[in-house]
């Protein structure tokens, strides 16, 4: 059984926002527009989170993308009174909006804050309704939504290599914001699979999780900056 | 935005509700389709008319395109074929009303079910072939008992992130 | 009353009924859109993928279009297209929205309203064309082609040379080019004499140093940059770039890189003249390069036996690193040490871009910048810098000109009467003073394709009134943007999934390439591609300008640029792979990737593949590139010498040239003039109040004003900073603290042109005493998305150009700021 994960280099990382951008298109994130956007509620299921180290002139500025954890000891599928977020058997945390009844537990206990409510029913120009992903559902409003390492992508990948008759490989499922990332930072495969890149990754030098010490159990590694020798 | 839920209304979702589960009122299509005179009189294959039904997700409904294959000429003066052949010469798409469907938050794979799981069309769509009339109401409601029921008995995945996105 | 699903979930919950809803997909409680669903009903939903070319700035990366029965729904990069090597950016991910963005001008239209107000009737393609085309008629016949301008962005597209072949033909002089990086073909030509966009390999070098260059937000390929970038970080062990940006303000770029040095706005030249200055004295320069192949290093005689000073002498005396540590604000220990690092490292580059050509002092700036890299002998054979190799296209007769072209062409060019000097091509922003005193002579008809000054120049009420003056102008926007308001008529193009196009030779690559757009589905809408628009209204008018242009359609324009390069057989379509051994090995054995008998065998695959490349240009001999009088690297520019000697009259006094040098505005006196010098920025000083530098910058989220069209672009315009639809401005700290201000305040900024209100952020990649604004928000046309949303700083901006270019200053703005409210009032 894969145990889907990613790696994020953050040494190739430069903060472009090409992830951020191609996952809101990916899975028909609403665009909120301005008068909600003023509320706090732009919705964003990979984000970037920007830090700064130290003070002027020595300032060290750190970019990283977020996208949602993946724990293996969830925080959030804890407190889910209707189970629309569980870990599955491969380590998906999901979020299933068609069960969800929006009560915003999971928000709230989420220490990574992937989490978001939608608050209002989500509105594209006529015109522009041709343009969404038909892979993935538009949720009704009232729902909590996040980043779910596009699982329709899975579903889809498994399709194709059982026609192909053939096993599950390294790149036949990977998320859009590994996708198009034009710097090459993200990887995503099965942490479990010495064959996989993220496998090997993982138990680099580099290699460390978020808020660890939470017990969490993230599957999701970031690789530290390096410092030119 | 809380509403309050009086007593009216919760009866009259029951009601709602009722009518949800006993179906849908039959639609009317466009055209009297005949599916028993293409299968059975003509001994087409569903798939030469609904043709990405194995290499695809959706299976199809036929349109002037496929049609005109066969009917670019007519074949008969039966109202049904004059119809269809108006449709074809104005170059205008027949309104068909689809009939089965599943909601975009559920992903439905007619290639999963029809090419790897080697179901027969009839297990869903029930004989369609000896319809002579259009089909205006489904063979079987599409609810996730039904997709349940068959996942469970089979041993295919009931994990809700196989089949919702 | 009306059921939602919540309630819906809420009584089932309350009831215990176990019952699934999930057939009620239908349901109207679930928002499916009416289109999707629509499509959804009956269609297959294939999916297929198409390449073409993004266009929406002008680095032309190469696209992959998803598309499900044949509607296109999202974009990625093609891995074949060796300038972005699969990488988009974000807006060209969400290219599809300017696709079915709802405001885009669907038909021609011809102005009802007064200028400005926005008030369209719909014409025909026919009647439209028809009218132009005899407005230009009349200017033919008149023999005063020279009246008609067009004012444009340089996009490498093939149309860019169409429109300027068309100028030629029909024979006019006013062919107005905006572009950001004029700025820097200026250093080029003083430095090289010639014009042509540089090229950077960038494989060797060990440590890059960028002079305010922003290449991760801006510039001419930000995909390939941010690849780049990633890369020098990454080479491995020992291999890596060191990576060192100047600049005030901490861009991305910046914040990647390895150092970063806050310089004081307007400083740079000496900044880099203190570098030289460390090179020279340590004796750590390319001394056979500057020997054999520079001008003016040392001192030198003329004919006459004149003595001139060199650039050793003057950046001796006048650039040592505690007087520049002055004037920059950089300590003189970090001036040494970056001077000395660039010294030893084996291979060094120096670039320069944003604030660094921006400046009042712009020229002399790239140019004291730029002689860095001559120091360096980068100029070499297989040196880090060469020239842009354009693509071996078919080659072109010269548009044929009869008398009234010719006559036409003759006349000086509008920006000729504003600027005295030798680049009056960059004076752009000047434009609004020569048509407004209609001095050399008026403008009657005036073309606008992709340029809206409206907007994004700092005199914008200037075009504004100029665009007012001009009888007759065209449109060939998308959109009505801010420029296109004050049009008589739109004559719409397509969107760039619509239509055919060419983008090749992108400034700073390193091999000749170009890309292939192709439509991706059939227009929307009742659009025309400009290049067909263009060839038409050249047949209308008949004669040489018609012959010109002999082909019945701009794809068979196209089609004809490349028939050179298919028969030529130079070079390769995109294939497959692309490392250096594969490459090598195909260039051994004559490039045959692929197989093609016909033109239209090669046609298809160009199309499918997304392009041609050459990776192994024709090797030349690096002192060809050296076109300036001395034909070598000039650190004393002869070129400038003549130019400004040209308009100082023989018997002009010492009193007089002083005057004539005072009203351009040039400091120097005597041969300081003709080297590269820090001139003192020029700020506006106008009001003791102003205590602070006010400076722009861009955002990947909206390159070349492209993502205004975009809604998700405009919702996440800011989405680094945190800053959703809308604008904010940039302090330090200390700078706040010292005004009062807290994070999240609204403030008022004032400058002498006016005041904008807008939220402030605290930074520490801020030097203290500059702010910075983004721009790109603040339109007020472009349709809904962009209308209304944030401000837009040059509004505010004070107008001053470099003293020689006449390219607009960016940095000498200084405003007050207050604060209005605070956060929670906010």
């Amino acid at each position: 059984m894969p145990r889907w994960g990613m790696v994020i280099d953050l040494n190739k990382c430069t903060g472009c926002g090409a992830c951020v951008v191609a996952c809101k298109t990916e899975l028909n994130v609403a665009i909120v527009g301005p008068e909600e956007s003023g509320k706090g509620r732009t919705m964003l299921c990979m984000d970037i989170f920007t830090f700064y180290e130290g003070e002027f002139p020595n300032v060290k500025t750190r970019h990283m993308p977020r996208p949602c954890f993946h724990c293996d000891n969830p925080p959030c599928t804890k407190v889910c009174p209707v189970r629309a977020t569980y870990r599955n058997e491969e380590g998906l945390v999901t979020q299933i909006y068609p069960q969800c009844i929006g009560c915003r537990y999971c928000q709230v206990a989420c220490p990574y804050t992937v989490k978001f409510f939608n608050w209002s029913k989500p509105e594209w120009p006529k015109e522009m309704r041709k343009a969404l992903n038909p892979d993935v559902s538009v949720r009704p409003d009232g729902v909590v939504e996040k980043c779910t390492f596009c699982v329709h992508r899975l579903q889809k990948a498994r399709e194709q290599v059982a026609v192909e008759n053939r096993e599950l490989e390294e790149g036949d499922y990977v998320p859009a914001c590994v996708e198009i990332c034009p710097t090459g930072a993200m990887y995503f495969g099965d942490l479990d699979n010495a064959k996989h890149a993220v496998n090997k990754l993982k138990r680099s030098h580099r290699a460390f999780q978020v808020m660890e010490d939470l017990g969490t159990e993230p599957k999701v590694y970031y690789l530290s900056e390096m410092e030119i020798e | 935005m809380k509403k309050s839920v009086s007593f009216g209304s919760v009866l009259l979702m029951v009601l709602v509700l009722a009518g949800l589960m006993t179906g849908e009122s039959p639609e009317t299509q466009p055209i009297a389709y005949n599916h028993y005179l293409h299968v059975e009189e003509n001994a087409m294959e569903c798939r030469d008319c609904h043709m990405y039904a194995e290499d695809n997700a959706r299976a199809s409904i036929p349109n002037i395109e496929v049609c005109r294959d066969c009917h670019e000429d007519a074949m008969s003066d039966k109202e049904a074929e004059v119809t269809l052949i108006n449709y074809i010469t104005e170059n205008t798409r027949i309104p068909w009303k689809q009939i089965y469907s599943v909601p975009d938050h559920a992903y439905f794979s007619h290639r999963r079910h029809v090419k790897l799981g080697e179901l027969d069309c009839t297990v869903c769509h029930g004989e369609v072939g000896k319809l002579s009339t259009p089909v205006t109401e489904p063979y079987v409601e599409v609810t996730m008992d039904w997709c349940m029921d068959c996942h469970e008995s089979s041993g295919i995945s009931i994990d809700c992130s196989a089949c919702h996105r | 009353m009306e059921i939602s699903r919540r309630e819906f979930l809420r009584l089932l919950g309350a009831t215990g009924a176990g019952v699934s809803l999930a057939g009620l997909g239908c349901d109207s409680t679930w928002s499916v859109p009416d289109e999707m669903y629509e499509r959804v009903v009956g269609a297959p939903g294939i999916e297929t993928w198409k390449t073409s070319l993004c266009t929406l700035c002008p680095a032309g990366c190469g696209i992959k279009v998803r598309l499900i029965d044949g509607i296109p729904v999202a974009i990625g990069g093609n891995p074949l297209h060796p300038v972005n090597r699969g990488g988009v950016c974000p807006m060209a991910n969400v290219g599809v929205e300017a696709l079915f963005n709802p405001d885009r001008v669907t038909e021609p239209l011809r102005r009802v309203g007064a200028r400005g107000e926005g008030k369209w009737e719909p014409v025909s393609w026919d009647e439209a064309i028809e009218t132009v085309g005899s407005r230009l008629q009349g200017l033919r016949e008149r023999n005063e082609t020279n009246r008609l301008a067009f004012f444009t962005n340089h996009d490498n597209t093939l149309r860019s040379d169409l429109v300027a072949r068309f100028m030629t033909a029909f024979g006019s002089p006013n062919l107005c080019v905006f572009g950001k990086n004029n700025a820097s073909t200026l250093a080029t030509y003083l430095t090289q004499g010639h014009k042509k966009p540089l090229s950077y390999d960038f494989k060797n070098i060990k440590l890059l140093i960028n002079f305010g260059a922003d290449f991760l937000d801006e510039g001419p390929s930000p995909v390939r940059f941010n690849q780049l970038y990633s890369e020098f970080r990454n080479r491995g062990e020992g291999r890596n770039v060191k990576i060192v940006h100047i600049d005030s303000r901490c861009s991305r770029t910046a914040s990647i890189s390895h150092e970063w040095l806050p310089v004081k706005p307007g400083t740079m030249a000496a900044l880099a003249l203190g570098i030289a200055n460390v090179l020279i004295k340590d004796g750590q320069y390319d001394r056979g390069f500057v020997a054999a192949n520079s001008f003016g290093f040392t001192d030198w005689k003329d004919r006459a036996g004149k003595v001139h000073r060199g650039f050793k002498a003057l950046v001796e005396e006048d650039y040592y690193p505690e007087k520049v540590a002055r004037i920059t604000e950089i300590p003189a220990r970090r001036i040494v040490e970056l001077a000395r690092t660039f010294a030893t490292v084996e291979s060094a580059l120096v670039l320069a871009g944003g604030q660094a050509g921006n400046s009042s002092n712009g020229l002399y700036t790239l140019w004291a910048i730029e002689c860095l890299n001559g120091l360096k002998g980068n100029y070499k054979d297989n040196g880090n810098i060469s020239i842009c190799q354009e693509p071996p296209f078919t080659e072109l007769p010269e548009a044929t000109m009869d008398e009234v072209s010719s006559k036409g062409l003759s006349r000086p060019g509008m920006t000729r009467s504003v600027t005295p000097f030798c680049f009056p091509e960059n004076a752009v922003s000047l434009l609004p003073q020569a048509i407004l005193q209609q001095h050399p002579y008026p403008i009657e008809v005036l073309f606008l394709a992709n340029a809206n000054p409206v907007f994004s120049a700092t005199n914008q009420s200037d075009f504004v009134a100029a665009l007012e003056k001009i009888p007759f102008t065209v449109s060939f926007n998308s959109f009505v943007d801010e420029t296109s308001l004050y049009a008589d008529f739109i004559l719409p193009d397509h969107v760039f999934l619509e239509k055919y196009e060419v983008v090749h030779t992108v400034p700073t690559v390193p091999f000749s390439h170009l890309g292939m757009q192709q439509p991706v589905l059939e227009p929307l809408y009742n659009t025309r591609n400009t290049g067909d628009v263009l060839l038409q209204i050249a047949r209308n008018i008949g004669g040489t300008v018609a012959s010109s242009f002999p082909w019945p359609d701009y794809k068979e324009c196209i089609q004809f640029h490349l028939q050179g390069i298919y028969e030529r057989g130079a070079g390769t379509i995109f294939s497959e792979r692309m490392d250096d051994a594969w490459l090598k090995f195909l260039k051994r054995r004559g490039w045959q990737v692929f197989e093609y008998s016909t033109f239209e065998e090669f046609w298809q695959v160009l199309l499918d593949n997304g392009g041609w490349w050459d990776p192994f240009p024709a090797e030349t001999d690096f002192r060809t590139i050296f076109q300036t009088p001395s034909k070598r690297f000039e650190f004393f520019s002869q070129g400038l010498q003549r130019e400004i000697r040209s308009q100082i009259p023989g018997t002009a006094t010492g009193e007089e040239i002083r005057s004539l040098l005072q009203k351009w505005k040039i400091e120097a006196r005597g041969d300081l003039a003709f080297l590269p010098h820090y001139e003192s920025t020029r700020f506006d000083d106008s009001n003791p109040e102003f205590d602070l530098h006010l400076l722009p910058y861009n955002l990947i989220t909206n390159i070349a004003g492209g993502g205004c069209v975009l809604p998700m672009m405009q919702e996440l315009f800011g989405m680094l900073a945190r800053e959703y639809w809308g604008s904010w401005i940039e302090f330090n700290p200390d700078t706040a603290r010292k005004h009062g201000i807290s994070e999240g305040d609204m403030v008022k900024v004032t400058s002498s042109k006016g005041s904008l209100e807008v939220k402030a952020k605290l930074l520490p990649t801020i030097k203290p005493g500059v702010v910075y604004m983004p721009v790109g928000l603040g339109h007020k046309a472009y349709g809904r998305f962009a209308k209304g949303i944030g401000v837009n700083p040059y509004e505010i901006f004070f107008e001053d150009y470099d003293s020689i270019g006449g390219v607009s200053s960016l940095t000498s703005t200084k405003v007050a700021v207050e604060r209005i409210r605070g956060k929670e009032q906010a």
